[in-house]
């Protein structure tokens, strides 16, 4: 085992435990935890199995095994930034809906002006 | 029969201009609605004027917003005419009549404010600067050559107005508001106005930094790619 799979394995396992304490507290639900775990488990892998990595980098025409990690990384991130951002949009538009229907809802209910 | 003339003003922490303006411009309409957009002062307290109505956004979310909610309050109130207007005091409120002359005559659905046609009184120049701008980026997104796009002085037909419909909640709703001008074909006209830079105005502007109330109509053209991209 090198050093570098020592420390980024120690990383991954702190990650771990923090999202089971969530998962006990309720803060996380199950299929969340599961999905979150089983991610942060390919991350163990792909530590602990680089050469298959690179193997499936050079089969898909890329020359190092970090550098398909890396591409494949910020597809998904940028990625769930857009969704991020539309279902933050989306709850925008819903409180602006809810402020307005109470403004006017409370000026309807006194007509008469001051 | 007569047109009724409603004007519809957003304040956010604007008392110690709202009464003034309140006073100022009752004589030139019908009624006021002026939307207090969730201030953290005693704007709502200092209304306490008879054919003005008050309607409270519970949060801050943004002129445009609030400028909505006006609107569709005084389509149900059943407005014939419908004005927006600044809580700051910049604007003459005299300007009013020559707003809605143009409505009144049948000739077009939209007449909107123009200092540059106008006069404007202490405007710093890099306020002028990002003016200036707006208009160039405002003729690149509506097609619409207007000489003044970021002015709250506007007046609007009840149809009109129907078909205008504010999401931009914060500093896109200038533009959105042009663009869909533009979109539905509405006739518009341009109409000289004084907008003063008076030192309460300019003190309020201040406060948040010149250079945060100059960067905030810099980030529109990126407020309207955002809502192009991400609004469902």
């Amino acid at each position: 085992m090198t050093l570098s799979q020592v420390l980024l394995t120690t990383i991954v396992l702190f990650v771990i435990s923090r999202t089971l304490s969530a998962y006990a507290r309720r803060d996380l639900t199950l299929p969340f935890t599961f999905i979150w775990l089983l991610f942060w488990l390919s991350i163990v892998f792909m530590i602990f199995n680089q050469r298959l990595v690179s193997s499936v980098a050079k089969l898909v025409g890329i020359s190092r095994g970090v550098d398909l990690v890396i591409y494949v990384s910020l597809i998904v991130i940028f990625y769930t930034i857009y969704k991020f951002l539309l279902y933050v949009s989306g709850l925008e538009k819903t409180i602006t809906k809810l402020v307005r229907q109470i403004a006017l809802r409370e000026a309807k209910s006194n007509p008469g002006s001051k | 029969m007569k047109n009724k003339v409603v004007i519809v003003i957003p304040a956010y922490n604007e008392e110690g201009s709202i009464d003034t303006v309140l006073k100022s411009v009752l004589p030139h309409v019908d009624r006021i609605i002026l939307v207090d957009d969730g201030s953290s002062d005693q704007t709502p307290q200092k209304v306490i004027r008879r054919r003005v109505t008050l309607l409270q956004h519970i949060v801050n979310l943004g002129q445009g917003a609030a400028l909505q909610t006006g609107f569709e309050y005084a389509l149900d109130l059943g407005a014939d005419i419908i004005v927006t207007y600044d809580a700051d005091g910049q604007f003459d409120p005299k300007d009013i009549t020559k707003i809605i002359a143009p409505i009144l005559k049948g000739a077009v659905d939209v007449s909107l404010g123009s200092r540059f046609l106008g006069k404007v009184v202490g405007i710093p120049r890099s306020r002028l600067v990002t003016l200036k701008l707006g208009l160039l980026f405002t003729r690149l997104y509506t097609g619409l050559k207007l000489t003044d796009t970021y002015n709250g002085f506007r007046g609007f037909t009840r149809e009109a107005l129907a078909k205008i419909d504010i999401t931009q909640n914060r500093w896109g709703h200038p533009a959105e508001i042009l663009a869909q001008i533009a979109k539905h074909k509405l006739r518009l006209v341009e109409v000289p106005v004084t907008v003063y830079y008076t030192n309460y105005s300019w003190a309020r502007t201040k406060r948040k930094s010149i250079g945060l109330a100059n960067s905030e109509a810099l980030k529109i053209p990126f407020q309207l790619i955002k809502r192009a991209l991400f609004d469902q």
